[in-house]
């Protein structure tokens, strides 16, 4: 069974149709790719997938189950977490406070230990602390654990969004150009963290992301959009000498390298 | 056992109210122990309404009704129902009336809105508090427009200060637990919190209940500390002035709220003279303070920044 | 059935005055995104104004229907600029940071004109003079219908038809549509923001003030805390229409005056005042975006 199904999704916006007839699959252990023009709707089908907006038609299963329509926790808690394209963490919270608020649904619900802070509540902060920490230093964060996320780098905080999204306990992981604004010895160590963390935890990733180089080394499917259509679905080397694909981003007046 | 040695300091801090009290009466004069009580109050109203405005990021201005519902609803308990108990019973028994009846409106007033984006509540809680005041104006059985009175004075220096700390410590218990981060978290960011599998409602609807509860529980210790209420020391005035507290103290900062609380009431009491201009001050205040210092006093900070989760304390 | 027209005709009224005013509400809503808390107390300035505006210009001893054209436009432009100067002093510093702090300063000029106003107007109610003489127009039986309620009712759809006008046909109603869509996208393509949110609240502040001085010639006593309750039930209005909505605004304003006025007539007149809340409420447990509004999707 496949862990992400969308069937024939279609989104408008006023008149724009932002995603339409959009049908995906993806394995349980995948990396797949989703690339496109901007504008294309890459970030609309992760909001889609997550419950940010509501398909107007379509389906979306993980592991079988449907989860079109779901409240965005809800989506979460069932095993899909995802980063922003554009940086939304808690700014003015702690960089672990950030993880440690991405681990909430796995803590547990203990009122009166809480309040009386008993010697259980204590180990199982001590517990939550470690396995934080240990999310911190797979995306090279420990160092900064206890600065305010928003005095982070731009690149950090991208890696930050993953530890965040990590500490929730995926089973697929949705990254939203993670690469983006980074510099090129930024990109490398984030194409070895992204490597590491998927050997670690065996999770699918869906990942848009405009640098080609990265995306055609690191994917093993490559699913383009263009207006909101998928224009191509294939392995790297068949993506990159597709006649579609090619003109739709020749057709792209402006270089999309960022 | 071992949890009350875990608690030993705030425990023997609650114990610690009864003599200090007893020493107060014994040495300052019942005008300013009034005062001092007030602070106590006032300080246990800003508490709660941060965890809702500062800490969770909502936009509550009814306070002084839930302040209303627990000092009506202990007064007609006290007055009706555990009349003739001992006070050592009585007590515990209408603060928790008051603020359950508080927190049960709370939860009325809190379920249809806060699904909503925060700015309706500002205006939900506006009409709330509003709508309270007509509907105790007109209930012959709490005494409508002329008032309430002849509680007895169960609650004093003692036991407001004792439930004070109570409300503190356990208002700061939860906001600095792992699991509590997650209601800075809805203030943060909500999108991102619902991403993280946080159900935002829940947080946001248990801030409200919580906060209107301590205000109900302040209502009914004012209701038993000065014997007689009246609509009037409900009106939206009185939620404003816990607002100015809070933005004063800092959003989201308890200790913050604390110092303003105590800050304003004694400011109030000392400005009597003043008093025609009082809530012209208090607009000035707010205005002025969200133009050119919108952290407050403390900004988000403690006044210690000391963090009960952390690897130094979780050992 | 007679108690039921008359009932009807006074709702009518009531509503036209809270259509203004939610109007008000439902434009800055749209641009700025905020409740302008200190709208209500706009709409008080105005009556306070007409009521000044009327003794010296004389109109209080020799009423005439001029005379209250008069005294209706320049509260109006008076109201105006105050809005104006409450955007640029109050909520222009603050767009950028969160929504919270705007709604705070909101809150605080929203006290300093209800406070403010109980200093420089005093305390105590004032009554309005006649600038024009209540007769009955049409009677039928138990039903009357005055002048005045025909004019407030007709000046209201008036000032609608301006303000339809305005926003569909002219240049800057467009930019204020434009900008309540997008922010950036409009200051893109070259339209002043800043000039276009002044407008806003001229015209709004406008429109506050023009139900303020028309109610004074229904019910005549006035006072600095009267905008607060018919701020509350117009900002109702204003969600149970679709907030940002304008033909929705005014359809809530009349639902709103009517709905209340039958509730007082036939049920309590204690809990008049309880409806808009129960309205509020309802309205957002059932249809959140309102009769006419739609549902907007944040854009992450
Ligand atoms: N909430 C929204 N309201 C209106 N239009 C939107 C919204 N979200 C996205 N769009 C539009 O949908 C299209 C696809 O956007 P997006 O998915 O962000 O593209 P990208 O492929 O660059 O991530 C764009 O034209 C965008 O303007
Ligand atoms: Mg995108």
């Amino acid at each position: 069974m496949a862990l992400l199904e969308l069937t024939d999704c279609s989104l408008t916006f006023g008149g724009l149709k932002a995603v339409s007839a959009f049908s995906f699959t993806l394995d349980a252990g995948q990396l797949v790719g989703l690339i496109g023009p901007n504008g294309a709707g890459k970030t609309t089908v992760f909001n889609l997938i997550t419950g940010v907006y509501r398909p107007d038609r379509g389906e979306i299963r993980m592991q079988g189950q449907s989860i079109a329509g779901l409240p965005t926790f809800r989506i979460n808690r069932s095993g899909i977490a995802r980063t922003f394209q554009g940086i939304r963490l808690f700014p003015n919270m702690s960089v672990l406070d950030n993880v440690v608020v991405g681990a909430n649904q796995h803590i547990a619900r203990a009122p009166v230990a809480m309040l009386f802070r008993t010697a259980a509540f204590a180990r199982h902060n001590a517990e939550l602390h470690a396995q934080c920490m240990a999310t911190l230093t797979l995306l090279g964060l420990a160092a900064r654990a206890h600065e305010a996320a928003g005095t982070l780098s731009y690149g950090e905080q991208r890696r930050l969004e993953i530890a965040r999204a990590l500490a929730t306990r995926p089973k697929l992981l949705l990254l939203d150009e993670p690469a983006a604004g980074m510099n090129p010895q930024e990109k490398v160590e984030l194409m070895e963290q992204i490597r590491l963390i998927r050997e670690k935890l065996q999770l699918g990733i869906l990942i848009i992301e405009h640098d080609m180089k990265l995306i055609m080394k690191m994917c093993e499917r490559i699913t383009v959009l263009d207006h909101g259509e998928t224009i191509a679905v294939g392995k790297p080397e068949q993506i990159q000498i597709d006649e579609r694909v090619i003109k739709a981003y020749l057709g792209e007046p402006v270089a999309h390298d960022s | 056992m071992e949890l009350l040695k875990r608690n030993a300091v705030p425990l023997l801090l609650v114990a610690a109210q009864w003599p200090v009290g007893w020493l107060l009466s014994q040495t300052v004069n019942s005008y300013y122990l009034q005062i001092i009580v007030y602070i106590g109050i006032n300080a246990m109203l800003a508490v709660s309404l941060n965890l809702i405005n500062g800490i969770t990021g909502q936009f509550s201005l009814g306070h002084a009704g839930f302040m209303a519902v627990g000092a009506y609803v202990s007064a007609a308990c006290s007055l009706f129902l555990v009349n003739g108990w001992p006070a050592a019973l009585a007590l515990p028994a209408i603060l928790l009336a008051g603020g359950l009846a508080a927190a049960l409106a709370g939860l009325v007033v809190g379920l249809p809105t806060l699904r909503l984006r925060g700015d309706y509540l500002a205006i939900t809680t506006l009409g709330f508090g509003e709508i309270i005041r007509v509907v105790i104006l007109n209930t012959a059985a709490v005494g409508g427009a002329r008032g309430l009175g002849g509680m007895p004075p169960l609650s004093d220096f003692a036991s407001v200060y004792a439930c004070t700390i109570v409300c503190v410590l356990v208002i700061w218990r939860l906001v600095h637990s792992p699991l509590g981060k997650a209601f800075t978290a809805v203030r943060e960011d909500e999108i991102a919190a619902a991403a993280m599998g946080i159900d935002t409602t829940r947080y946001k609807i248990t801030a409200f209940v919580l906060g209107a509860f301590w205000a109900g529980v302040a209502g009914a210790l004012f209701a038993h500390f000065i014997g007689y209420i009246h609509t009037n020391s409900f009106t939206f005035l009185k939620s404003v002035e816990v607002v100015v507290m809070v933005v004063l103290g800092g959003m989201g900062s308890i200790s913050g709220a604390i110092i303003a609380a105590a800050v304003l009431t004694v400011l109030t009491e000392a400005l009597r003279f003043l008093a025609d201009y009082r809530m012209i001050i208090y607009s000035v205040l707010l205005i002025v303070m969200m133009l050119t210092r919108p952290g407050g006093l403390l900004g988000r900070h403690e006044i210690t920044q000391w963090r009960f989760w952390s690897s130094r304390t979780a050992r | 059935m007679d108690q039921l027209l008359q009932q009807l005709i006074n709702g009518l009224a009531w509503g036209a005055i809270y259509a203004l005013i939610a109007l008000g509400y439902t434009m800055v809503y749209g641009v700025l995104r905020l409740i302008n808390f200190a709208h209500g107390d706009v709409y008080m300035v105005g009556a306070m104004m007409a009521y000044y505006l009327a003794h010296w210009l004389g109109f209080a001893v020799a009423p005439s229907t001029i005379g209250f054209v008069i005294v209706l436009t320049s509260s109006m432009l008076i109201c105006g600029a105050l809005g104006a100067l409450i955007e640029l002093v109050a909520y222009r510093p603050l767009r950028n940071r969160p929504r919270m702090s705007m709604l705070i300063t909101a809150i605080g000029v929203s006290m300093l004109l209800e406070f403010g106003g109980q200093r420089v107007f005093g305390p105590d109610p004032k009554f309005f003079p006649q600038l024009i003489e209540s007769r009955s127009l049409f009677k039928a039986g138990a039903v009357v219908l005055t002048n005045i309620d025909l004019l407030v009712i007709c000046v209201s759809l008036f000032l609608m038809v301006v303000l339809r006008f305005i926003v569909l046909r002219t240049k800057i109603g467009l930019a204020v549509r434009a900008v309540s869509f997008s922010f950036e996208t409009s200051s893109l393509m070259g339209i002043n923001v800043n000039t276009v949110i002044s407008v806003t609240f001229v015209i709004g502040s406008a429109l506050a003030a023009a139900a303020g001085a028309m109610v004074g010639l229904r019910n005549p006593k006035i006072e600095p805390l009267m905008g607060v309750l018919p701020g509350v039930k117009a900002f109702v209005a204003a969600v149970l229409g679709g907030i940002g909505n304008f033909p929705g605004a005014v359809v809530g304003g009349l639902v709103m005056g009517v709905t209340e006025t039958l509730v007082a007539a036939y049920f309590s007149s204690t809990y008049r005042d309880a409806v808009a809340f129960v309205i509020l409420i309802v309205v957002l447990l059932v249809r959140p975006a309102g009769l006419f509004g739609k549902v907007t999707v944040e854009k992450v």
